[in-house]
């Protein structure tokens, strides 16, 4: 007889220390104190198998609204461009311009009457494709029945891909006219060179330019295989109805064999580059590639991060460059964490006799945070906001799908979700300190800055022109 | 499966209301004295002082967000103050004097929460997500701030310079942004969706201090708010909450409204923005009239149906003949919204392939429309249409935030809330007659906007 999973409810002892111990600014403290006992959090049951084509399946059951989501990843990424750049990125969306001997137009509409959103994309790490459909009955069967065309029997049909060619080529163009973009791209080569994460996902005008269907369809028949997939779906569907689900998918395509180990990036070089751009504001972006998805540093980095400049307003980089100073709008720092080494990075955007001073304060942001590691008060409030938080990462179906298919796609064993409130609990001022020492090198960092004609000086270093 | 209360949300298929039953109020609640039950899982209240309370029921999670829409924004502005409305809502995050300084934010995220606020022309909302034994403290720190937020010169300064680089990176460094913010200013002479939210820059730099005391003091009171209320909550509680800590304020006498028609447009109009940008854009822009605001009340939601067959979607006209079949547009789409309280424009944006001109297009566009006005659509593109708002319907309940969005956007745009659950019959009422008559009516090139983003070489004149 098969048994439900037992639900995971994580009540958190240390949960109800951090909010007792949480300290209230102002005189607010009275109000504040309610509800110190913390809420039972029940996360989602994620049922995860391994199908006998081996793709890996992940399920919730979410039967209170009448819909399904569905949540296709293969390894598939630009990373696995070679040195195509771009297959990945056109092969994804070339899927619904035709399939199983179905035109576009057949596709596209099959989905519209069928109520059902589907999505198809290219990130540095994976293709993905979604479908959100109803679950009446015949709605389903038509959105699923294409949805499975789509990703297992793709034409590639001449004429449209070379819609889809010239598509890209016009938006590779305007890339130029975006100075974020420009900036981004600059940054993300300076960062990784020759290495796989080093091109933009949507590849370069000339590598664009010579993709052909057959290119395409080689790409699809390597990477779209089973062993290479990991399925994820949320919905108003029991496990058995599941199971169908993704057996059909699976099945659908040939067995295949993941792809070999992606190789770790080298350390760039310290640069501090400027690239002349017609704005009234430079744009700066700071940083190195940093940790890859299940590092056991990765809650340290996370909460620390959080702290210097992930968490909005309280972070000491939107303290400093923003409200303290008035320099920026937007003010911050992020890592993320990819199948080896993702980026860390700290920026903002500010008026272009700004530049040289914004970096100055953002350097001197960086540093001091990794001499000293986090304040006692800034630990406590971090924390409290995940573990108090963190039924609102599950709160919805959409969301659900997200936790589950990433931690699908990273191969993170399914209690991670459980046991990262518990790594973050443990975790101390000085335990952050010492991995940001070991991990975060502002002296080896990338400096990118797009705007305005002159490179900006910053403690009497006057920045290389591109 | 989760372990909650799972009790069902009312959904378009089946609409079943609540079993969570409308108990009576007592009188010192001084709610409104008819309270209906609740319809599709949201109660409406309303608090002696005018303060509207509406709470929507999603119990599939222990989460709830708070918000207040205050029924201020770009369009109550006028020349010299533009952009007074969106730097109030910066203001509003400089404490109270029972939290100060940045306490709000702190306060929310150390009890799990985000917080955000923005503004549009007819609103400015603000906004906490939080654990659903949270709730007390997110209706307590609105009401904290509604009117006891403190102004400060110092940090008026600074948020200014703040605003202004916001303005730089929304706007002024993107020259599809400009295009818009442009189109907008010469397709509408009048009606208030004419100024860009944000603010022109000259207004932006001479805004004072005092400016935003006034505006402040005009129009945050509970008569000109509404609070929202969405997710694992009691609606009679979250009621209890409101009349405890909105309940004491004092409603304001609030400035008149003046409708603001645009006039009717006679004249065709063209705008041609020179910019760094690296291929050209189109825009075509023609008066189309919301719901409650047309000669016949069937014709907003002909011009929906209008919108998504001629544009709007991907099995649209003009993305099928102009994207995939005659392939001179990479892209091309329609917007309209039925739902506006001023007067608005019907949009159609475009770009070209890099094998047409910007003339090529506009020509390929007409000679579309002008077949759409000659032709009837097919029902079943009707149908498709009517699908997407069923299905969008749906799916739209899985956001606890989104919903709470959609209730105070269409109570601010003065439509209710209940326009999102009731459309369905003014939509399937809806003929292929109707839509070629609105489309003949409205989409006139003698009254139509155009704005051509043309890319400029970066070394020529560098004057922005």
């Amino acid at each position: 007889m098969r048994t439900r999973a037992p639900k995971t409810s994580i009540l958190l002892a240390a949960l109800r220390a951090c909010l007792c111990a949480g300290l209230c600014l102002g005189a607010g403290a009275a109000q504040a104190a309610e509800g110190t006992a913390a809420p039972a959090v029940n996360l989602p049951d994620i049922q995860r198998w391994t199908d006998a084509s081996g793709a890996v399946v992940s399920y919730i059951g979410a039967p209170e609204l009448p819909m399904v989501d569905i949540d296709l990843r293969f390894d598939a990424g630009s990373a696995r461009d070679g040195a195509a750049f771009g297959i990945a990125s056109m092969t994804s969306g070339m899927l619904k311009f035709g399939a199983d001997g179905m035109d576009a137009e057949a596709i596209i509409s099959a989905f519209a009457a069928s109520g059902a959103h589907y999505g198809a994309g290219a990130s540095s790490d994976s293709s993905q494709l979604s479908l959100r459909s109803l679950t009446d009955p015949a709605a389903f069967k038509m959105a699923l029945d294409t949805f499975i065309a789509v990703v297992a029997r793709p034409d590639f049909p001449d004429k449209m891909v070379e819609l889809r060619r010239t598509q890209a080529l016009s938006g590779i163009r305007a890339r130029g006219q975006n100075i974020g973009t420009v900036g981004r791209i600059a940054f993300r080569k300076a960062l990784y060179g020759d290495h796989p994460y080093g091109h933009p996902v949507g590849g370069d005008e000339d590598t664009v330019a010579a993709l052909t269907a057959k290119d395409l369809a080689r790409f699809h028949r390597a990477y779209y295989v089973a062993a290479n997939l990991k399925i994820t779906i949320v919905g108003a569907i029991d496990r058995a109805q599941a199971e169908a689900i993704a057996r059909r998918i699976a099945s659908a395509l040939p067995r295949g064999e993941k792809p070999p180990p992606l190789p770790a990036p080298r350390k760039p070089a310290r640069v501090f580059v400027h690239i002349p751009f017609p704005s009234q504001q430079a744009h700066v972006f700071i940083g190195h590639p940093l940790i890859e998805v299940g590092h056991p540093d990765a809650h340290l980095l996370g909460l620390g991060n959080r702290i210097l400049g992930g968490g909005g307003f309280g972070s000491r980089m939107l303290d400093e460059i923003r409200v303290k100073r008035g320099l920026a709008y937007s003010s911050y720092s992020y890592f993320s964490p990819r199948r080896v080494a993702g980026p860390f990075a700290a920026g903002f955007q500010t008026r272009l006799d700004q530049a040289g001073q914004a970096i100055a304060v953002a350097r001197q942001v960086m540093d001091d945070f990794i001499a000293g590691g986090p304040r006692p008060e800034e630990l406590e409030a971090a924390k409290n906001n995940i573990l108090a938080g963190y039924a609102l990462r599950f709160a919805g179906n959409g969301k659900m799908l997200g936790q589950a298919a990433y931690i699908g796609f990273y191969d993170l064993p399914v209690d991670h979700l459980a046991r990262h409130p518990e790594d973050i609990a443990r975790a101390g001022a000085a335990d952050i300190q010492t991995a940001f020492s070991a991990h975060v090198h502002p002296d080896r960092m990338v400096t990118v800055v797009v705007g305005g004609d002159a490179p900006p000086s910053v403690n009497g270093e006057t920045a290389a022109s591109r | 499966m989760l372990a909650r209360k799972t009790i069902v949300v009312a959904v378009a298929f089946a609409c079943a209301t609540l079993t969570g039953a409308c108990a009576t109020s007592p009188a010192r609640l001084a709610a409104s004295a008819s309270q209906p039950a609740p319809q599709h899982g949201v109660s409406e209240f309303a608090l002696a002082n005018g303060m509207k309370v509406f709470v929507n029921e999603d119990r599939r999670a222990p989460v709830v967000t708070v918000q207040v829409w205050y029924r201020v924004g770009a369009s109550d502005e006028y020349d010299g103050i533009t952009g007074i409305s969106h730097a109030l809502e910066h203001m509003m995050f400089k404490g109270t004097r029972r939290y100060p300084g940045d306490a709000l934010s702190k306060t929310v995220k150390r009890a799990g929460g985000s917080n955000n606020a923005f503004t549009g022309h007819d609103y400015t909302a603000y906004f906490a997500t939080l654990p659903a034994n949270r709730l007390e403290l997110g209706i307590e720190l609105e009401a904290d701030r509604m009117r006891g937020v403190i102004f400060r010169d110092e940090d008026f300064a600074k948020e200014l310079e703040v605003v202004k680089e916001e303005r730089r990176l929304r706007t002024d460094d993107k020259p599809m942004s400009r295009l818009y913010e442009q189109l907008a200013a010469a397709a509408l002479n009048r009606s208030p969706y004419r100024r860009p939210v944000i603010g022109w820059m000259n207004d932006i730099e001479n805004l004072t201090l005092d400016d935003i005391r006034r505006w402040h003091a005009q129009w945050y009171a509970p008569n000109n708010a509404m609070l929202i209320v969405s997710g694992d909550v009691e609606p009679r509680e979250a009621l209890r909450l409101a009349q405890k800590h909105f309940g004491p304020l004092p409603p304001a006498e609030l400035p008149a409204r003046k409708p603001q028609r645009e006039p009717a447009q006679h004249d065709a109009r063209e705008i041609e923005l020179a910019a760094p940008a690296k291929r050209p854009h189109l825009a075509l822009a023609w008066p189309a009239p919301a719901v409650g605001r047309a000669a016949e009340p069937w014709e907003p939601y002909a011009l929906w149906l209008m919108s998504a067959t001629l544009g709007g979607a991907e099995t649209s006209r003009l993305q099928k003949h102009l994207v995939r079949e005659r392939r001179i547009a990479t892209s091309v789409s329609s917007h309209y919204s039925a739902y506006r309280r001023y007067d608005d424009v019907f949009v159609i944006s475009a770009t070209p392939l890099s094998n047409t001109s910007v003339e090529q297009l506009e020509a390929a566009i007409e000679e579309e429309l002008a077949k759409f006005k000659n032709e009837l659509v097919d029902e079943a593109e009707l149908e498709r249409a009517r699908i997407q708002v069923r299905a969008g319907r749906v799916y739209a309940q899985d956001s606890v935030v989104g919903q709470a969005m959609r209730i105070g956007r269409l109570e601010s745009l003065g439509i209710g809330w209940r326009a999102f659950y009731d459309v369905d019959a003014a939509l399937a009422a809806v003929t292929p007659e109707q839509v070629r008559a609105v489309a003949r009516k409205y989409l006139d090139s003698r009254r139509r906007t155009k704005a051509t983003l043309l890319p400029q070489d970066k070394d020529a004149n560098a004057g922005a």
